[in-house]
């Protein structure tokens, strides 16, 4: 797209080169810290006390940029080592001597400490408060576990700060460019108009970009306000990426239900929910009220018993990366109700159908039944289960064990940060002599579908042709700031935004002469969105011999309202299963996983209940559904509940041979 | 594994042909031999002198050790022809299992650089290959340019010794021989242990109903391949269909050899190669 | 050669071919990703053939003709694969596009019949999952007909 690429590059030359010395306990305190005395020439060892500003800030949330006195998680940066080149750096940094004092890590397990609870909160909702009659109910209860969601690497993280007489400029792949501009600026002690933050084309996905890229910036900021003039680099390892990069919060959600017998209605649920946030728990009272509205999913529930607690422990640092919404947690929801329909003895579709919330029941109805049909689930699940109870019974050795599974769930995107961002969305719009359309913005969006379709929206309200509409890069010099898409209304707010700079300049065009130019904002905290609604089936078979799971099939079927183009959400929801996917899998183990799904068969259906113009995008909800049909498919092949993600070929072999 | 630190510190020797391998090696007493970009072995001088590694060679643009030959009993291939080069010309007449063995070592860029003599000679790579090309009793053809040219085949698990490849100086691989032979059940199948890809390759033949010919081995990257000839003799001239009960004693002998041999493997591991033995028989 | 070009170079032979492409002849389009081989981002063509470069070291290119992006979307044939691609609407990001580009670029120009499998094989090399594969398996087979045509009616 933008061939000035070439001049901004992350690999710059004649600068200094970064590395991080790491910890190597998971907590502890640092004794006695030794560096060489003869340094290569032009390298430095910057620590916590050379720092200008020792804090990283975000959004009021802070942590140390480095590590002080005491270590809280295992690769907390210790020292910055710059220096002219690679070499010098990592000699540099194996020469380094760090004494400790361990102290026992903060684990994320059974036995926690007092001391780890960061918060805690109790809430009791009472839909109808009848009697229980104890004689003909049963109790049901599940534990599942998050694992950390290791993100995809498929490029170099990082940042590089040059520095240009009085103006620095920053490149880095963010969500956020005037956030880093921000941290930049009040490192170097910089008017934010001498910095400018250039974002290069981006990568997909966007995991932990929100964030991350700030806390680089302000290390790199760092080290060029102690060595001014200079230009710095810093680029993360591989293994750095997938260690210490922004992950999703692991959890651990026990439900224990009170169900009745005859129908299988959820009458009482207590949920014991435990959030993991690492060594330092950011944006607690955002966590705490957002995963509460995942836990019970779309589910009728007369009484829901919920307590939360948010957990310390020696991890790294966390932030959300796909959604606020802990889509994840639909996971601990979904195979709870499995359980449910199994020991009741039904369909899983048909149960779903009967017990969600009244005031959603037609939209989730019909994208159940839509996407049970595409799949003939009725018949696999039976024929499933007969081979599964013939198993048990002795009967026919089986090579491939094989399961089907179905999960569904609603999401809304609600801003959960709407009194700490004031700034709205905001974009430029221009149409100049050549009748050439030029769009910019600051929101990065998270992947490049929403370019195409930023672009089809220009087209369809201004029907200028889609060729000559550009997008132009996100910098911070040209676009005034813009709150994150990730922390709005997902893609709908700048999709919104698009919508109002193309109606406004189709009626500037009729009496203004070229160029013109259209500024506008959206501000989305006022808006109340309609849900989105998807279902899922997974068919799986397990291979007995080596105990790989293999997926066999996927049909989907969602509610997304009134999509612009359809071929274009499908192709973007594709991409968000195929990330879910590799996620439930078994992540980190290869890069490559992600392109061993590429050639399955995924069917996704799309509807639209809601009316007309109601756009809404489902970006998350494929991280819900996906892997909880994977589990509660995998759970049908193999005949003992999935509760700990990754599914991995160990984990099903203990699991096996447990029976 | 070349690394950064060869900067500077090697000089590299390119010969263009035969003639001039001879000549630069008959001149290095220890030296580098760089199969490819990603594989080298370093031969070193055992003689009392021990003379530094100061060069390195890379035969690669010789062009007679990147051919494929069929002949009426043999393959042979030259150790510097091309992984991919390999599977195009070798699609239809090499071995299935040291096909699925060669697409397995890496994606298909990676394997436009790969030699099938450094995938042979990688210390962590070589493993489900060199597993493949063991059963497939292949050998490796070795000319020794100080000794007046002297050729000699080694069978390819006699290759490594204690400390590494067993090459002295003056010596280089010029082919890796396959002998032609068709099987009757072709067995390949691998998994994942952490970082670790642990593969069961097996092959067998039958004759009037009985085996006459029964080969496994099991290949772990990162360290050395596992045969139990005493198994595989075991099984020759066993009658077919091989009987349930005889299936289950040999998976017990298999199974008995992870207590007594090879105890690092962890329990999955063991389950799923016990599975994978009792796949390949009951194949028979 | 380098992009058709001879050039003369002094390095050392155990520089690799990415760092000695970005450093010495600017050429950018040689993404340092993995350093492993395995993301794809530096693909470059030698003689034909996809490579990663930070796999390729410079004692193995002394007769090699090296094509980069930079070459190749010079060329009439990567236009064609360039209006063919965007008309089935793949994107790619600067990340990954380069490397996306010379294996399609290779792949479209030995005009081999291509099955899916074999386009999802060629293309493994190339991990980022920016753009769907489906997309690109038939923008790939397309291209290949259009260059195809493009050829007999230059013969013609």
């Amino acid at each position: 797209m933008w061939d000035d690429l070439k001049d901004r590059d992350l690999n710059l030359r004649n600068s200094l080169y970064l590395s991080l010395y790491r910890a190597s306990i998971f907590c502890g305190e640092i004794k006695n810290a030794h560096i060489p005395e003869n340094l290569p020439v032009g390298c430095s060892v910057i620590s916590y006390r050379d720092l200008p500003q020792k804090e990283f800030d975000i959004l009021g949330s802070k942590f140390p940029l480095l590590c002080d006195k005491y270590v809280n998680y295992q690769g907390e940066p210790i020292f910055i080592i710059a220096a002219k080149s690679q070499a010098d750096a990592e000699a540099v940094a194996s020469q380094i001597q760090v004494e400790y004092q361990p102290s026992t890590p903060l684990f994320f397990d059974d036995e926690l400490k007092a001391s780890q609870v960061v918060k805690e909160r109790s809430e009791t909702w009472t839909y109808d408060d009848k009697q229980i009659d104890q004689d003909q109910v049963l109790t049901v209860e599940t534990l599942t576990c998050g694992d950390i969601y290791k993100p995809v690497y498929n490029d170099p993280i990082g940042v590089a700060i040059y520095m240009e007489q009085d103006d620095v400029s920053v490149c880095t792949s963010t969500q956020w460019p005037h956030h880093v501009r921000s941290t930049v600026s009040s490192i170097l002690h910089k008017p934010e108009e001498e910095v400018k933050v250039d974002v290069p084309q981006i990568a997909s996905p966007m995991e932990g970009r929100l964030w991350f890229p700030s806390y680089l910036a302000a290390l790199a900021a760092s080290v060029a306000a102690l060595r001014p003039g200079e230009s710095v680099r810093l680029i993360l390892t591989k293994e750095e990426v997938q260690q210490y990069i922004g992950a999703q919060y692991p959890f651990k959600i026990k439900h224990t239900s009170i169900v009745d017998k005859n129908t299988g209605t959820i009458l009482q649920c207590s949920v014991d929910l435990a959030i993991n946030g690492g060594a330092y728990p950011l944006f607690a009272d955002e966590i705490m009220e957002n995963a509460l509205i995942s836990v019970m999913g779309p589910y009728k529930v007369n009484k829901v018993i919920i307590r939360e607690q948010l957990i310390k422990t020696s991890y790294p640092p966390m932030f959300f990366i796909t959604g606020n919404k802990f889509t994840q947690m639909l996971v601990g929801i979904e195979t709870h109700v499995n359980k449910i329909i199994s020991l009741t003895e039904q369909f899983p579709d048909e149960w779903r159908e009967e017990n969600i919330v009244s005031t959603s029941e037609k939209a989730g109805s019909i994208v159940i039944e839509k996407a049970a049909k595409n799949a003939d689930f009725q018949r696999k699940f039976s024929a499933f289960e007969l081979a599964k109870q013939n198993r048990q019974k002795g009967i026919g050795p089986d090579r491939y064990y094989r399961g089907i599974g179905l999960a569904f769930a609603t999401y809304k995107a609600t801003s959960g940060f709407s009194e700490k961002i004031c700034t709205p969305f905001t974009g430029k719009l221009m149409l100049d002599d050549n009748w050439q359309v030029y769009y910019s913005t600051a929101t990065v969006p998270q992947n490049f579908f929403e370019y195409t379709l930023w672009k089809k929206v220009i087209h369809k309200i201004t029907e200028l042709e889609e060729s000559s509409i550009h997008m132009l890069p996100h910098d911070t010099d040209s676009n005034e700031d813009s709150i994150p898409d990730i922390l709005g209304e997902m893609t709908k707010g700048p999709i919104q935004l698009v919508q109002k700079c193309s109606r406004k300049l189709q009626e500037l065009r009729v009496s203004t002469p070229l160029p013109i130019t259209v500024e506008e904002s959206y501000d989305p905290t006022y808006d109340i969105n309609a849900a989105v609604w998807g279902a899922a089936i997974v068919e799986v078979s397990v291979d007995i011999i080596t105990y790989k799971p293999s997926i066999k099939g996927i049909w989907t079927c969602f509610d997304v309202g009134d999509t612009i183009d359809e071929d274009i959400s499908k192709r973007y929801l594709m991409q968000r299963i195929i990330n879910s996917l590799y996620w439930c899998t078994s992540p980190g183990e290869d890069e490559t996983s992600s392109w061993k799904f590429a050639n399955l068969p995924i069917s996704i259906s799309l509807i639209n209940s809601q009316g007309a113009d109601t756009v809404n995008y489902c970006g998350d909800i494929p991280f819900g559904i996906i892997p909880s049909a994977y589990c509660n498919a995998i759970s049908q092949a193999i005949g003992k509940v999935i509760t700990d993600m990754p599914v991995t070929p160990e984990k099903l072999y203990r699991m096996v041979e447990e029976q | 594994m070349l690394n950064g630190d060869d900067k500077k510190k090697l000089i590299y020797y390119t010969p263009d042909n035969v003639n001039g391998l001879i000549k630069t090696m008959n001149t290095c007493k220890s030296y580098r031999l760089c199969f490819d970009d990603l594989n080298s072995v370093d031969i070193i001088d055992r003689s009392p002198l021990k003379t530094p590694l100061t060069k390195a060679i890379y035969p690669g643009y010789i062009t007679e050790l990147s051919a494929l030959k069929r002949s009426e009993r043999f393959f042979e291939i030259g150790p510097e022809l091309r992984i991919n080069e390999l599977l195009k010309k070798g699609a239809t007449v090499l071995p299935p299992i040291l096909i699925r063995a060669l697409t397995e070592c890496g994606t298909p860029n990676v394997r436009n650089i790969m030699t099938i003599g450094g995938l042979i000679c990688a210390p962590k790579i070589r493993n489900s290959v060199f597993a493949a090309l063991s059963i497939l009793n292949a050998k490796v053809e070795i000319i020794s340019y100080t000794t007046a040219n002297l050729r000699f085949l080694v069978p390819i698990q006699q290759l490594f010794k204690e400390e590494g490849l067993a090459l002295l100086p003056g010596e280089m691989i010029i082919k890796i021989r396959i002998p032609y032979e068709e099987y009757d059940v072709d067995y390949y199948n691998e998994i994942q242990d952490k970082k670790t890809v642990i593969t069961f390759v097996g092959t067998a033949s039958t004759f009037r109903g009985t085996i006459s010919v029964c080969k496994f081995a099991i290949g772990n990257w990162g360290d050395d391949i596992i045969r139990e000839i005493e198994i595989e003799n075991g099984l020759v001239e066993q009658k077919l269909p091989i009987p349930e009960k005889i299936i289950e004693g040999w998976s017990e002998k298999f199974a008995s050899m992870f207590t007594e041999k090879y105890t690092s493997f962890s329990p999955y591991v063991q389950k799923s190669l016990i599975n994978m033995f009792n796949e390949f028989l009951s194949r028979l | 050669m380098l992009n058709n070009m001879k050039k003369n170079l002094d390095a050392d032979p155990a520089d690799k071919l990415s760092d000695v492409l970005r450093e010495d002849f600017g050429l950018l389009s040689v993404n340092s990703g993995c350093n492993t081989g395995r993301c794809g981002g530096c693909t470059v063509l030698k003689d034909n053939i996809p490579v990663p470069a930070c796999m390729v070291r410079m004692f193995s290119v002394r007769n090699s003709n090296i094509l980069t992006y930079e070459y190749i979307s010079t060329t009439k044939e990567f236009e064609t694969i360039t209006n063919v691609l965007g008309a089935m609407g793949c994107n790619f990001c600067d990340f990954c596009k380069h490397g996306k580009m010379i294996t399609i670029y290779s792949l479209v120009m030995n005009a081999a019949p291509l099955t899916d499998k074999d386009i999802y094989e060629a293309l493994s090399g190339n991990i980022c999952n920016c753009t769907d594969f489906q997309s690109m398996a038939a923008g790939i087979r397309l291209a290949i007909n259009a260059i195809k045509r493009g050829k007999r009616a230059e013969r013609r």
